[in-house]
């Protein structure tokens, strides 16, 4: 059985639009920023949530973790429905937004940590326990006793990230926690965020504009576009259906190569000095035969097409 | 000067969005003189006397309804620049192409003629229900009264430019101006009119510059003041405007450059 | 459960004194200007009385109590809860962090209500308690035991319909966003809560004693103490506060339920 179902979940949002000219005749503005939108998810599952913005991610993101109603449609999450706000479900469940802090701006991080403890209720051995294992994964025991106005952007998220596991929680849902960071930040999220999800397998819901984020960290993707689900499986399957293709590079050293590359057959072009071949992955043998005999091999390279161009594919269509 | 223009007319805009803010400012305004009027009516009726110092019934009565447009238009709580240096907001305003505190007082100004807008229909409300009781100037009064008016805006926006700009120094001022602004106020004449202080205190409270903020000029539009004690009293504001400006001055130009724009 | 809720408020009491410890000049401007309030109130009082020998046949002592009650009920309000609530209206909200508050196993309510505690706040009731004390014992009203009794357990229901008042008044914050002077709206209306009710028309005595009961806060307290407990008035205070603590926790949980955070 799933650990989260979503049944139809819909969200409009209406807004009343008046100015001074015409105070007595105000119009209703309607958005519909989730429509019927369905999806079951597995305990332990880490699932990426694409979309462009204003696809409606945050926002259903928003109702599976109790913060807004749904306006119809059904959600079941741990057998609690969100929005009820059961407690014994918010206990369970937790939410990073990567351009929101729920930390005291101006205490030293510990602080914070030690009142979400109280919050949560949570016993004095487990949350030592579970402090020292974020400490040391994430090497921050020099920020907690640092203020949070005083940190960096990668610091600040990684003190958030801490306080969201801090009463192990078996959901997470993580709205773009990596935005805004170095690379270097980055990565220490993602191997945080993979570890963590191997170890204890908590379900987790990420979205993220960063496809390194998706990449690494999700076997399964959900694509939503004007809050409809476009596409729910696996990552390797979404390339393999949008883009069956193979993307051929070759370095041209001279206006020689490059008349050679004008004269082979297929979907190319040349950026710079950069011949670029697509490929269907049933005809690269005999692609690749041909750029091989007449290019020198330690100039040509033999990628898949980006994710984000398979994205980018899906919502043009 | 088309920059400073814009600039004004987009920070009207701004603020003209808070619609609901309207009504709720109309609200506070009746709330504050609604309560003097009823505690100055007992206070009167139980005296038994016509006078309090100078001042009739109608007097005091007009003297809060005057009161209450310049509380409307005090500067302190619609200046942002002690809070955008805390916050680091004011680096947007330095590395922009203009005087950043000319735009700081177009904000300020553009929120004043909002308030000026505001007080116009709590006038009328006022007006409706307490016609008796406001005695109205003469047109050479009202006309004095509305420069005055003006400069005492302008020695406001000197003190509580001095004030704010004290946040590069020391930091926060946000308890400072409040403090400081309630101190002003009692001694501007914002509580009672200073008449009705005991004579050597009152001698106190009119030797200092406040009084030109909210005594001098409600008894302005009460007539009570002569036109050569109004003079005078022009001067004094302006000479006083400038020795705040000057401090102004002083404590911005060595403030800007300790300024770090943390906070953001 | 509410022994959770207490714990929750001794972390957030110990990390506000840290935090505001980091700026002593705060704490130091905010004593000063709580004494200068008070120092401002006894001069007006002065004058008041200076002209009247009572107000609505409350003598001067009366009166002074009625406002230091009325002020400890402030303060210990603004100290504990005031901020926390406030911030519904200019941050939570508009910013979208009150989803933080609705994603933990907390009552949003409670958990905004007692966020934001400013402790330095209570150091105010050093002299407003002698305060007082000094007025009640100077009435020359015989005061028993019975009177601080059910003075006391009416003052604790009192600051309880001060709190859900407060709440009710901010709650449009879920529905108006932008309305930014909601979070003023207690501060004017308290002002009521300094004057025996006897002052106002008949008209206000019963909008503010019974529709928005915020003169209840403090008179009925007050009568208590100097009168013979008059259990017509301890009834009133006790249903009128169970109503708007559903009143409030009703439009509360109607806000909450429309509440569509903000866009990041």
């Amino acid at each position: 059985m799933s650990i989260i179902s979503a049944k139809n979940v819909t969200k409009t949002f209406t807004k009343l639009d008046y100015n001074w000219r015409n105070l007595f005749k105000s119009k209703k503005i309607e958005t519909t920023a989730v429509n019927k939108l369905n999806i079951e998810i597995e305990e332990g599952e880490f699932v990426g949530f694409l979309g462009p913005n204003g696809a409606g991610k945050t926002t259903f993101l928003k109702i599976l973790s109790s913060i807004i109603h749904p306006t119809s449609g059904e959600v079941s999450i741990m057998g609690y429905t969100p929005w009820e706000r059961d407690f014994r479900y918010l206990s369970q469940m937790a939410i990073v937004m990567g351009q929101k802090n729920q930390l005291w701006w101006d205490l030293p991080a510990i602080d914070s940590f030690n009142m979400l403890k109280e919050v949560y209720s949570i016993p004095d051995e487990k949350y030592k326990k579970n402090l020292d294992k974020m400490v040391e994964t994430l090497d921050m025991k020099s920020l907690l006793t640092k203020q949070l106005r005083s940190m960096s952007l990668g610091e600040r998220m990684k003190c958030e990230l801490t306080a969201s596991f801090l009463h192990s929680p078996k959901v997470i849902f993580l709205d773009e926690p990596t935005i805004g960071l170095d690379v270097v930040s980055s990565h220490s999220i993602r191997k945080f965020l993979k570890k963590i999800n191997a170890e204890e397998k908590i379900t987790m819901i990420l979205t993220s504009h960063y496809m390194g984020d998706i990449e690494a960290l999700c076997k399964r993707v959900v694509i939503v576009d004007k809050g409809k689900k476009v596409y729910d499986g696996g990552l390797a399957e979404l390339k393999e259906k949008y883009a069956p293709e193979k993307k051929i590079e070759i370095y041209l050293e001279n206006l020689e190569e490059k008349e050679k590359f004008a004269k082979i057959e297929g979907n190319k072009k040349i950026v710079e000095n950069k011949g670029i071949i697509r490929v269907q992955k049933h005809e690269i043998a005999s692609v690749v035969n041909q750029v091989f005999s007449q290019f020198n091999p330690e100039n040509i390279s033999i990628t898949e097409i980006e994710t984000e161009e398979v994205i980018g594919k899906i919502f043009n269509k | 000067m088309k920059k400073y223009l814009a600039y004004f007319i987009v920070s009207f805009r701004s603020f003209s969005t808070y619609k609901a803010d309207f009504l709720v400012g109309i609200i506070f305004n009746l709330v504050y003189f609604f309560i003097y009027f009823s505690l100055w009516k007992a206070i009167y009726s139980s005296s038994g006397n016509a006078l309090i110092g100078t001042y009739t019934l109608a007097s005091t009565i007009t003297y809060y309804f005057i009161i209450t447009l310049i509380f409307r238009l005090d500067i302190s709580g619609k200046i942002w620049l002690g809070s955008d240096v805390w916050d680091g907001y004011f680096t947007n305003d330095l590395v922009k192409p203009w005087n950043a505190i000319a735009v700081h007082t177009l904000i300020t100004l553009s929120d004043l003629a909002i308030e000026i807008m505001l007080y116009l229909p709590f006038a009328a409300i006022i007006f409706m229900f307490a016609f008796n009781y406001i005695l109205l100037p003469t047109f050479a009064m009202f006309i004095f009264f509305l420069i005055t008016l003006i400069l005492g805006i302008f020695l406001n926006f000197t003190i509580n430019f001095c004030i704010q700009a004290l946040t590069f120094h020391f930091g926060d001022q946000e308890g400072n101006t409040n403090l400081i602004n309630y101190i002003i106020s009692f001694f501007a004449g914002g509580i009672f009119p200073l008449a009705f202080l005991p004579e050597n205190l009152r001698n106190i409270f009119m030797s200092l510059p406040f009084r030109y903020l909210f005594d001098f000029p409600a008894n302005v539009f009460l007539g009570k003041i002569s036109v050569s004690e109004i003079w005078i009293g022009w001067a004094q504001m302006l000479i006083w405007g400038l020795i705040f400006a000057l401090v102004f001055k002083f404590i911005y130009s060595t403030g800007l450059k300790k300024y770090t724009g943390t906070g953001r | 459960m509410i022994f959770r809720y207490i714990k929750i408020n001794l972390v957030l009491f110990k990390n506000s004194l840290i935090r505001d410890s980091q700026i002593p000049g705060h704490i130091v401007s905010s004593i000063l200007f709580r004494v200068l309030e008070l120092v401002v109130s006894l001069v007006f009082f002065k004058v008041i009385f200076t002209n009247t020998p009572d107000l609505a046949g409350w003598n001067y002592y009366q009166v002074l109590f009625l406002y230091a009650f009325a002020r400890i009920i402030m303060i210990v309000h603004n100290a504990w809860l005031k901020r926390g609530v406030q911030s519904m209206a200019t941050d939570l909200i508009r910013k979208g962090e009150f989803d933080f508050y609705l994603a933990k196993p907390v009552d949003p309510m409670v958990m905004v209500s007692i966020r934001r505690p400013r402790i330095y706040n209570f150091l105010s009731l050093l002299f407003l308690i002698p305060l007082a004390f000094y007025a009640a014992a100077k009435t020359g009203i015989p005061i028993g035991f019975d009177n601080i009794f059910w003075f006391l357990f009416v003052g604790i229901i009192a600051f309880l319909l001060y709190y859900f008042l407060t709440v009710l008044v901010i709650s449009p914050a879920f529905w108006f966003v932008r309305l930014w002077s909601i979070s003023e709206i207690m501060d004017r209306m308290n002002t009521f809560m300094r004057y025996p009710v006897g002052i106002f028309p008949e008209a206000i005595k019963i909008t503010l004693m019974i529709v928005f009961p915020v003169m209840t806060v403090s008179y009925i307290p007050a009568q208590t103490l100097f009168y013979p407990p008059n259990p017509v008035w301890i009834l009133f205070i006790i249903t009128v506060t169970a109503l708007f603590g559903l009143i409030t926790r009703l439009v509360w949980l109607a806000g909450q339920r429309n509440y569509n955070s903000a866009s990041s």
